[in-house]
């Protein structure tokens, strides 16, 4: 059935025809459904057309394994609630999750390829289950219910649910951006998230680590402003040293946990050269070399990591950075395993800095490596033209 | 409650300029700006912005055959509106780019974040693969050829290939798009027989 936005409005008179702020409003329990004649349900209903829509969006990475891999992460952090959740995997180049009152979630791309492990994805999943475990979106609906607000959050929705939930990024960055949650209720899912994250056995550690890394990137983007998350999620310091405070006196009375990098690095591997293709699209080079750094660090298929940091360096084309491409492709092709494409990109740039032998030698070496090229017949033509 | 009438007649009117106003092209001789000819077999619906033209038979986000009739050095592939910030952020031509790089730029644009286009739907999309780059005669010029596949937002999936040639500095190129049911193979001999066509000079 197609979602008429219709539907919407006529929603809103119902809802706010509810009476119902003033009663206290309790967790949701394990397989909780809300009552037919609430609000809340009003609101699971407009999440749920919006879910039939998001799944369908040429945006979701469908990967069985990878979809596998994320959903032992939710049942191993809540395993009583793991059939409560459902969400999708969204090809977003920023770091962003966010969870629908109805329990749907959304983890972006840009997120895993930041996630330096399995703790850091986990306490971020963790966080968006405080946030539905407390039922944070029926709490901030119920505030802006009776303000101008309302009217927005309706009209994004409408947009969402009648023209196709996910017709472009800015529809995506609205949704997610609903239910800007209070600072109260950022520390409460802080605090569910730092809570679940130990109680399933992740090093806790975690959890600081991947917002310090956030506001590092922040720090350092052209745009900061960009940053979605920050939208609805204010990363500050304080909350950085709040969670590193309770990380330490966790570790004060001798827990401890894993980070499960290796696992986390496996699972994410077949997917990384895609994202950070992606990543490297949006053309903010600084806050992408941040990215860049923490994955070099993990030294995770190094070949693949320096190549693409030569094709940060050759996409980005300010002075001087013709060389580091070059070098940093050199670097990619001292190891075992890299792209075979790092010898076409090197081709080229030798092709640019007219050093005909050494472009040749690039795209001799390429057409071995890689037989099959998608572009096999346009490098042999490059090479009849430097001879 | 003025000012709310004043609204929806601005978006009315928005909306309205919005839409495409198509022409026949009849099945002759076309003149694309002045750089090169094609010459159709059937005839077209045609919409035109800037320098981009539009040819469709049953509907741009069917099939259609998208003309780029020369972006300059430095310029973005598809018309933009929004913040002038996120512009600074789109890929631009550069007229010293090999067909790789152009490629690169045609698939960087479709992707591109925030991209928001004035042309059809089929040149947007996500997922954009490439294959099969290769030397291509642009009419008597030298140019290059690639198929394509990508989905659309909503997930549809799409296939298409690209001619394109870059003379006295600027890019001309011409895409041929439709949905992998049906439409796509419906015109693609028709839209072949357009590139068979081309005279350039």
């Amino acid at each position: 059935m197609k979602f008429r936005p219709v539907y919407v409005w006529i929603l809103a008179l119902c809802l706010t025809c509810l009476s119902c702020a003033t009663t206290q409003i309790q967790d949701i329990k394990p397989g909780e459904k809300p009552a037919l004649e609430s609000d809340e349900a009003g609101l699971w209903m407009m999440m749920d057309e919006i879910e039939t829509n998001l799944k369908t969006s040429g945006r979701i990475e469908h990967d069985p394994d990878l979809n596998a891999y994320v959903n032992q992460i939710l049942c191993k952090l809540q395993p009583d609630y793991c059939n409560d959740i459902r969400y999708v995997i969204v090809q977003t180049p920023h770091f962003n999750a966010s969870m629908a009152p109805n329990g749907f979630m959304q983890v972006w791309t840009g997120l895993m390829l930041r996630s330096q492990n399995e703790a850091q994805l986990a306490y971020v999943l963790g966080h968006e289950m405080g946030h539905y475990q407390r039922r944070h979106s029926l709490k901030q609906w119920r505030t802006i219910r009776d303000t101008s607000s309302a009217l927005i959050f309706l009209q994004i929705v409408a947009a969402g649910a009648g023209v196709g939930y996910a017709g472009s990024i800015a529809q995506l960055v609205a949704m997610a951006g609903i239910f800007a949650y209070s600072r109260d209720m950022e520390r409460e899912a802080d605090d569910i998230g730092f809570g679940l994250l130990a109680d399933a056995g992740y090093d806790f550690h975690e959890a600081a680590n991947i917002w310090q890394a956030l506001i590092e990137e922040r720090d350092a983007a052209d745009q900061p402003d960009q940053f979605i998350l920050f939208a609805s999620h204010p990363t500050t310091s304080e909350r950085v040293n709040t969670l590193r405070k309770m990380a330490d006196q966790l570790a004060s009375q001798g827990r401890y946990g894993e980070s499960y990098q290796r696992e986390y690095l496996d699972a994410t591997r077949p997917f990384r050269a895609k994202w950070l293709k992606n990543e490297l699209r949006k053309r903010d080079f600084a806050a992408s070399q941040v990215v860049l750094k923490h994955l070099v660090n993990t030294a995770d298929n190094p070949g693949e990591l320096h190549f693409y940091q030569g094709e940060l360096y050759r996409m980005r084309a300010q002075p001087g950075d013709a060389e580091k491409a070059i070098a940093s492709y050199q670097k990619a092709l001292s190891f075992e395993q890299y792209p075979p494409a790092v010898l076409r990109s090197l081709g080229l740039l030798f092709w640019k800095a007219r050093k005909f032998e050494d472009a040749q030698d690039s795209f001799k070496n390429y057409l071995v490596v890689d037989p099959d090229a998608p572009d096999y017949e346009m490098i042999k033509s490059y090479l009849e033209e430097l001879q | 409650m003025i000012k709310n009438r004043g609204i929806i007649l601005l978006a009315i009117v928005f909306l309205l300029s919005a839409c495409a106003h198509y022409t026949l092209v009849e099945p002759a001789k076309k003149d694309m700006g002045g750089s090169y000819s094609v010459e159709p077999q059937t005839a077209w619906n045609r919409s035109a912005q800037g320098k981009i033209e539009i040819w469709t038979i049953d509907g741009p986000s069917l099939a259609a055959v998208h003309f780029f009739n020369g972006i300059g050095d430095g310029q973005n592939l598809f018309p933009f509106y929004g913040k002038s910030t996120r512009k600074a952020k789109l890929p631009k031509f550069n007229k010293n780019m090999t067909a790789s790089e152009v490629q690169e730029f045609i698939v960087d644009s479709m992707m591109a974040p925030y991209q928001r286009s004035l042309v059809g739907p089929n040149m947007i999309g996500t997922g954009v693969q490439t294959s099969h780059l290769r030397p291509f005669k642009f009419g008597s010029h030298p140019g290059f050829r690639f198929e394509l596949s990508f989905l659309s937002e909503e997930g549809l999936e799409y296939e298409g290939f690209v001619v394109g040639t870059i003379k006295a500095d600027k890019l001309y190129l011409i895409c041929y798009a439709g949905t992998r049911e049906f439409y796509y193979p419906k015109y693609k001999e028709t839209a072949e027989q357009i590139i068979a066509s081309i005279h350039m000079p």
